[in-house]
């Protein structure tokens, strides 16, 4: 018998809501943030940031957030905040990060006030202070902000800022479980199984268990695994318990490529871009000709053919060169794939820097999806090492020019 | 090959033993009435006279007689001059002539050479057998429903030569030519019962033809009835069954069956030990040249067992195995030369055997040239390559004149044997195990680009063997073994993934970089 693991998620300090840019002319943002217009500056550090139609790089978008914050900019002052706190961006400062968070927060707006709550909460920039984390979390709480709730609520139920009290987390955890939340359906679900302070009722665990697996979070379905090995509100079900433990493992946000890779289930699917035809294994001979002649197309074919089903370790060998060749000429798909190939440590040497390098460069042009797996990825890698990837693709770029 | 046939000297029959595809079945040849015209030839002979000189067994002067009627276009004569020399009667056996003249023959319409064509086809030594018009030749014969036709035409759809292999066609050729009672064909019958080859297996069936072919005195059978009762495999183990048909095989004349027999009995091995038969039996065996035969006499003279010890015997029967390369007595005969037990001491002839012990993967042989080496009596420079992996094995084993070499020869710029020396101390071949030690030389063997010892020495990274633990160090050489292709070096690599922090992967990440950008 295997005891349920317990598991509460933390609250990550994140960048906030990202608020995508209105589809804008990069051109005219552009002038208008020369010109000293702040909103202007700041759309254009957030697209900097995400890599949204520019080259993706944390030190100039940290440059036009700092040009915004200075003129007051509070949405500029709290992502350059974050940036100071991580260390993205080149320059490590969290004391003058809290301090930005600080003054973000002034201006009232929740999330705001949530950054700066979990900063107190991880001590980020300034010493641990729960009980001005508690304060910061009801504040934006009581004005609705879901993932205040939540973390409030984790607070109550550990009792990390007091004395534990099971209700107010349930109180807490209620609203946002009812809008989907995934934290606060794990965490709901945890109270009922345990039994804590409630009746403990495995039916309705499992129930919550189940909606917040089905948003992706990976302790829910490690939680739902556990329900089903052992027949708590569900039947016992080995085999659904090891598919959920196997899901957990993909798609554990932490997990590294390695360990995703090293789970038998979770092969990596590379990339292909749909505006090719689709490569036709039954034509590899013919894709390797053209790809021996220099056709970067064929080359990413035959890199996508033998990566997709290798025989041997030496066929991501050939799979990395043959990307590496059509990367070389541009095209982004390759760019991709070969990316991916550098986080995997297939037929290359692993390295992140590398492989941030090249989704970074794919992702200015790329099929779609290649931002999202980027920073994926990035889950695993140090500030250093990914403002050495921003770098190496800036040069990348302008050698390329 | 052999080519004495048992003959019926007063008539042409044809009896001829086909390289492995079939026994002897004696199919006598009736001479066809001469219809063709009188040739017009002026022979040194008449046919009378080649006919009386045949019946008077003077074979040379019949087979000589023969070639004028034969080259004047006598389909009888190129039939019966091509009979002689396919069955080395007056001369050696030419498979060429044989040849030219059986086809010659049957071109023109002669009835009786085609089988005999197809088995001088089959024989091919050295010639490569000529598969395709053999079994053209044994497709007509076939339809003439000739058994042994049946037997060797199956035999080729067996194996897949001459024609498209087909085991269903192969079975029911063989199963006819083994109902017209060909041994040969029965053993086939039973091995493809037993394999469920072109026909559903059924052991009942194959044991059914094992028997048969066995009575007939089919020695393959007689022999695999023997291993079979040894062994409990088809049958209950029964040695005293095992031993009568491995006796009938010997009866037979089979050689290899009076080898294992005389074997058995040397040293009472399943059967009452006879060491004065046994030998008897085992020297019978090595006169007739049977490899094995000679090497077991050789180690009954060595230890005096069923004969007076005789080094010198021994040495004998030894070289006589050895030098038809048989590699164990190969590794002894090497030892004999090098410790001059029967023979001189003679380093060189040593090393000649112990070049036929390797030549046979021999791991005593290649340790033995590996100590000759590093003893400087074989010049190690002549065959680099060869050199270290021998004089290693040789340091595996304990040498330690071997170990040195390899140091030696390491430190002077060769990794590769940093590798092989952090095994032997890692693993404790031929010495205590020295984990530090060990430890030290992969270390020297991962900077020097050795993929092995990179994962080697991860794995000791990892572990804290023999070195301080260090994760980041382990990280760095599984990644660099992993892009060089280890599928070793990926799963150690990924493991140690989830143990470290970022910044520790990132900074293995690095050194992994900055290593393989080194020149």
């Amino acid at each position: 018998m295997r005891v349920i693991t317990a598991m509460l998620t933390c609250a990550l300090l994140g960048f906030g809501s990202c608020a995508w840019a209105q589809a804008q002319d990069l051109t005219t943002l552009r002038q208008a943030a020369q010109a000293g217009e702040a909103s202007a500056q700041f759309e254009i550090a957030e697209r900097l940031r995400t890599g949204d139609g520019v080259l993706q790089n944390y030190a100039r978008a940290a440059e036009w957030y700092r040009a915004a914050a200075d003129q007051g900019e509070s949405r500029a002052k709290n992502a350059l905040g974050a940036l100071l706190i991580s260390g993205l961006g080149g320059e490590t400062d969290p004391e003058a990060g809290f301090k930005l968070l600080q003054q973000a927060a002034e201006a009232g707006e929740l999330r705001h006030i949530y950054d700066l709550a979990t900063a107190f909460e991880q001590g980020l920039g300034t010493p641990v202070d729960m009980s001005q984390a508690v304060v910061l979390l009801q504040k934006a709480a009581a004005g609705g902000y879901g993932e205040a709730q939540v973390s409030l609520g984790v607070i109550y139920h550990l009792g990390t800022a007091g004395s534990v009290d099971i209700p107010r987390a349930i109180a807490l955890y209620e609203g946002p479980a009812q809008n989907g939340h995934p934290r606060a359906l794990n965490n709901l679900g945890l109270i009922y199984a345990r039994g804590e302070g409630v009746d403990q009722d495995y039916p309705r665990a499992a129930q919550l268990f189940t909606l917040a697996a089905e948003r992706g979070l990976s302790e829910a379905m490690k939680n739902l695994g556990a329900m089903y090995e052992n027949g708590f509100g569900v039947e016992v079900n080995e085999e659904e318990a090891k598919r959920l433990y196997r899901l957990a493992a993909q798609s554990s946000v932490g997990a590294s490529i390695g360990a995703r890779v090293a789970n038998e289930a979770a092969a990596i699917t590379y990339l292909y871009d749909p505006r090719l035809q689709p490569a036709d294994p039954a034509q590899a001979a013919t894709y390797r000709q053209a790809a021996t002649s220099g056709d970067p197309v064929a080359q990413f074919m035959t890199g996508y053919l033998l990566a997709s089903e290798p025989k041997t370790t030496a066929d991501y060998r050939e799979a990395a060169q043959f990307f590496a060749a059509a990367a070389e000429k541009g095209l982004p798909v390759a760019m991709a794939n070969l990316g991916l190939l550098n986080f995997e440590g297939k037929g290359v040497l692993q390295d992140y820097v590398e492989g941030y390098k090249w989704l970074t460069l794919a992702a200015l042009n790329g099929p779609a999806g290649v931002i999202t797996l980027r920073d994926a990825l990035a889950q695993r890698m140090t500030a250093d090492q990914i403002n050495a990837a921003n770098t190496l693709a800036e040069a990348y770029m302008s050698d390329a020019r | 090959m052999d080519f004495k046939a048992k003959l019926r000297p007063r008539s042409f029959g044809a009896l001829v033993l086909v390289a492995g595809l079939a026994a002897p079945g004696a199919a006598p040849v009736v001479a066809q009435t001469q219809t063709d015209p009188a040739p017009d030839v002026t022979a040194a002979m008449t046919m009378q006279q080649v006919e009386a000189a045949y019946t008077g067994e003077d074979f040379a002067a019949a087979r000589a007689g023969l070639l004028p009627f034969a080259e004047a276009g006598d389909s009888t004569a190129q039939f019966r001059l091509g009979f002689m020399m396919a069955n080395a009667m007056g001369g050696p056996f030419d498979r060429a002539g044989a040849i030219r003249w059986l086809e010659a023959a049957i071109e023109q319409g002669y009835g009786n050479g085609a089988l005999l064509l197809a088995r001088v086809y089959l024989s091919g030594q050295p010639e490569v057998p000529d598969f395709t018009r053999a079994a053209d030749l044994l497709q007509s014969e076939v339809e003439n429903n000739s058994a042994e036709a049946h037997q060797l035409l199956g035999g080729l759809y067996r194996i897949g030569r001459g024609v498209e292999g087909d085991p269903v066609r192969a079975f029911e050729l063989l199963r006819k030519a083994a109902g017209a009672d060909l041994p040969a064909a029965q053993f086939a019958i039973s091995q493809m019962y037993s394999r469920g080859e072109g026909v559903e297996a059924d052991e009942a069936q194959a044991t059914r033809w094992l028997l048969q072919s066995a009575d007939a005195g089919y020695a393959k059978a007689q022999m695999s009835l023997y291993f079979n009762y040894m062994k409990g495999s088809g049958f209950p183990q029964d040695t005293e069954k095992a031993f009568q048909w491995l006796t009938k095989a010997v009866e037979g004349g089979d050689i290899l069956a009076t080898r294992v027999l005389g074997a058995a009995l040397l040293i009472g091995d399943g059967i009452e030990a006879d060491p004065l038969r046994g030998i008897a039996l085992l020297a019978q065996a090595a006169e007739a040249g049977e490899p094995g035969a000679q090497s077991t006499l050789g180690y009954a003279y060595a230890t005096g067992t069923g004969v007076a010890q005789n080094d010198a015997q021994a040495a004998v029967w030894y070289q006589k195995a050895a030098d038809q390369g048989l590699t164990r007595a190969a590794d002894v005969l090497g030892d004999l030369y090098l410790t001059g037990r029967g023979v001189e001491i003679d380093l060189a002839q040593a090393e000649h055997y112990f070049r036929i012990g390797l030549s046979g993967r021999s791991r005593h042989s290649a340790s033995r040239l590996g100590q000759l080496m590093a003893a400087g009596e074989i010049d190690p420079d002549a065959e680099l390559e060869l050199a270290y992996e021998l004089v290693s094995l040789a340091a595996e084993d304990g040498d330690e004149a071997a170990r040195t070499w390899v140091l030696t020869r390491a430190e002077a710029g060769e990794p590769y044997l940093f590798y092989r020396l952090g095994r032997i101390y890692a693993d404790g071949l031929g010495l205590e195990p020295d984990l530090e030690r060990a430890a030290g030389y992969l270390k020297k063997a991962a900077d020097g680009k050795i993929g092995a010892a990179q994962e080697q020495l991860s794995g000791l990274l990892t572990s804290g063997t023999g070195v301080e633990q260090d994760y980041i160090e382990a990280h760095k050489w599984a990644n660099i073994a992993a892009a060089n292709g280890s599928e070793t070096g990926v799963e150690q690599r990924d493991i140690l993934a989830n143990l470290m922090t970022a910044e520790q992967i990132a900074a293995a990440q690095k050194r992994a970089r900055d290593f393989m950008a080194r020149p």
